[in-house]
């Protein structure tokens, strides 16, 4: 173990020269910023709230008599429950009128892609913050990009040994393969929880830096959420992030390419959201769409979390024999293949 | 026949013992006992080995090891079989690598040297067949700490100094202390650009790093293959001059090329391998001086090749370029001088020659030329 631990170290020695790293790093931090930021400027101004929500969408009621008039209500504030400018001037029936409306509007859900100002308040505030950048990394839609990330860098890190044929170098010294894979291994875990470490320190710095610029009512610096929920997501979202880092591996030691390597480990997410699609199509089936590699992910990462306890249990396990399948999987393949020079990929 | 077998065994395993003033005498010995007494030569010679393995393996119990495991070859391969689909690129390859040499894998391309070299690594799985590295079969991984190898060219991280390779290399490997850089760049010839990136380096500066990779903690084995690849003249007398060095001190040195005049000058012994199978393996010296023959102008050409070709001394006779060619050394020349004037033929002009390897190489490989 010593050994393999000595193994990371000088993995990192070389891996740090790299440039691909430092990119997928600053595309991850960016992302996760967009969450804090686009919260802020929501908070701040109705519109990006509004643009946020899917568009300017407003709802009216209007009436004859007495005399005709009619008044309407933004979504921004319906779900902040404000009132309408013009609201106290019309007569009271109409008012209660409208506040019935109201009642109705809400229990069809009406505005419900519009988020009230405490939610986007604990979108940049301390400890919240960190929860929601780690988050936003492990569910960014259309694509998961944490997943897509770790895979193209796992798939990077491997994938240049075979390219440039030093794999050979490397094992014609007497390093063992499992342990060089192993070496590798750790070595992706470390860098991915560092980067969620990164990720956190960023977000303290913009939540600070929002408190030292804000002049309203937007809060203090460190009262939304729990600090325990920072420290299960960040787990969580390292753990989530095993299978991916395994399935990088596998495809590019499968194919012996970085090229390929990505190509598969990433294609296969849209492989994976066409079996899900399909298999919810069918009501048995449905529940094991929820069990799919990405789809458990998801589900995993979210915050707040949606699962039940017994489907946490599901979910965890099935993540861990992704994780156990692809690895024994990638280690396999590794001992049997002759390793052959540079493929210059 | 088995006689001859065995002496070319013992000049690979104990080229040293062979070489040298002392040597060419004991050479001389055995090969006139062989041409007489086949069978009392092999009783001897099997005396002879099992004598100097006891001897070796009690100085080595009284070195308690160090330097120097046992008597046995450093690398020993046994019907090292790899096939690829149909394509055998290595054949029932059985050799051995004596200790303290520096050996020549020699073969054109394709013969199947670089897999041998990879299957000796561990980077190839062979099909059949087994092999020791140290004598021991077993805990390749531990051997392998023990040897410095390049496999068909240097590979490094092209993004990494020719410094900061070697630094990574020697951490992972363990190997030496980080001072020892300096030295290693400065042996190879690399002091003044080891602080610039290995993708800037030229096919020649690669192949110097290569050698500082492979002394990298002073390994008792060195496994080298094509090492003066891209060099320029200078180059390759230097990387020539220094395997040649460190097989003096002592290390053991395999060295794959298809460079005939590069093995001839660097190596004591040397295995000749096309399309994958061992045609012959033996001392360079031995096979130069089997090589060796005279040119003789006589007064009757035709019937001096008739006589010669009768006698069981001489392997080889024929007629080039209006001269007799015998296959035979200078020191003979009295005595094929003797019997053919026997039968009144006399010699008129003589002139010797020098045994070439290459000549050697393309007489067992079949090949039509190589470099």
């Amino acid at each position: 173990m010593q050994h393999t631990l000595r193994l990371t170290k000088w993995e990192w020695f070389k891996v740090r020269r790299l440039q691909m790293p430092w990119i997928l790093l600053v595309i991850a931090v960016l992302v996760s910023q967009l969450g804090i930021w686009v919260n802020y400027l929501a908070f701040n101004n109705d519109d990006v709230n509004m643009l946020m929500g899917g568009g300017f969408v407003s709802y009216s009621v209007s009436w004859e008599e007495p005399t005709p008039g009619s008044i309407e209500i933004t979504c921004s504030d319906f779900v902040n429950d404000r009132m309408p400018p013009g609201f106290d001037q019309i007569p009271e029936d109409r008012r209660a009128e409208f506040l019935k409306e109201m009642d109705a509007w809400r229990a069809e859900g009406v505005c419900d892609g519009f988020a009230d100002r405490e939610q986007l308040r604990r979108g940049f505030t301390l400890p919240n913050s960190i929860t929601q950048s780690i988050a936003i990394i492990s569910s960014f839609r259309p694509i998961a990009i944490g997943p897509i990330l770790i895979m193209i860098l796992a798939a990077s890190i491997i994938g240049s040994e075979y390219g440039y044929g030093t794999l050979r170098t490397v094992l014609a010294g007497g390093i063992g393969r499992w342990k060089f894979l192993f070496a590798k291994l750790l070595l992706l875990v470390r860098m991915s929880s560092d980067a969620l470490v990164i990720i956190a320190l960023v977000a303290v710095a913009s939540s600070l830096a929002i408190a030292l610029i804000s002049t309203d009512e937007s809060g203090g610096i460190a009262n939304s959420g729990k600090w325990s929920e920072v420290v299960l997501i960040f787990l969580k979202t390292v753990y989530g992030l095993l299978p991916f880092i395994g399935l990088g591996i596998f495809a590019t030691v499968l194919t012996t390419s970085r090229g390929v390597g990505i190509t598969l480990s990433v294609g296969y997410f849209i492989v994976e959201s066409i079996l899900a699609t399909l298999l919810r199509l069918n009501d048995t089936l449905a529940d094991v769409a929820d069990y799919l590699l990405i789809q458990a992910f998801l589900s995993w990462t979210t915050v707040p979390s949606e699962l039940d306890s017994s489907e946490t249990l599901g979910v965890f396990f099935a993540i861990l024999g992704y994780t156990v399948i692809l690895v024994a999987a990638t280690a396999w393949v590794f001992k049997q293949r002759d390793i052959t020079g540079a493929v210059g990929d | 026949m088995i006689s001859e077998r065995l002496y070319r065994t013992l000049l690979v395993a104990y080229p040293r013992e062979f070489r040298g003033e002392y040597g060419e005498l004991m050479v001389q010995f055995f090969r006139d006992r062989m041409r007489c007494d086949g069978g009392g030569v092999r009783t001897w010679f099997v005396w002879m080995h099992m004598i100097y393995d006891l001897a070796l393996s009690a100085f080595s119990e009284h070195l308690g090891g160090h330097g120097m495991t046992n008597g046995r070859p450093v690398i020993e391969t046994e019907t090292l079989t790899k096939i690829y689909g149909s394509i055998i690129a290595v054949d029932d390859l059985s050799m051995s690598v004596p200790r303290g040499h520096a050996f020549g894998l020699l073969g054109p391309n394709g013969s199947g040297k670089t897999t041998t070299m990879g299957m000796l690594l561990g980077l190839v799985q062979p099909t059949s067949g087994s092999f020791s590295l140290f004598g021991s079969t077993d805990g390749l991984e531990e051997s392998l700490r023990r040897v410095g190898a390049i496999v068909e060219y240097p590979s490094f991280y092209p993004y990494l100094t020719g410094r900061e390779n070697l630094r990574y290399f020697q951490g992972i490997f363990q190997r030496g202390e980080p001072e020892d850089i300096d030295g290693l760049l400065e042996k190879v010839g690399l002091a003044e650009s080891g602080d610039r990136r290995f993708s800037t380096y030229s096919l020649g500066m690669k192949q110097r790093l290569g050698l500082a990779f492979v002394l990298l903690g002073d390994p008792e084995l060195l496994l080298l293959d094509e090492p003066t690849n891209g060099m320029d003249p200078a180059g390759m007398a230097e990387v020539r001059h220094l395997i040649r060095q460190l097989a003096d001190d002592g290390r053991t040195v395999l060295v794959a090329s298809h460079l005939l005049n590069e093995v001839e000058q660097m190596c004591d012994s040397v295995v000749i391998m096309s399309n994958g199978n061992l045609i012959a393996q033996g001392s360079v010296s031995d096979i130069l001086r089997s090589d060796e023959h005279v040119r003789l102008k006589t007064t009757d050409d035709e019937k001096a090749v008739t006589i010669l070709s009768a006698l069981d001394w001489i392997s080889e006779v024929r007629m080039e370029d209006g001269e007799v060619v015998v296959s035979s050394t200078r020191d003979e020349l009295a005595e094929i001088s003797t019997v053919l004037g026997r039968a009144e033929v006399y010699v008129i002009e003589t002139s010797s020659g020098p045994g070439s390897l290459e000549k050697y190489f393309l007489e067992v490989t079949g090949e039509e030329g190589n470099e």
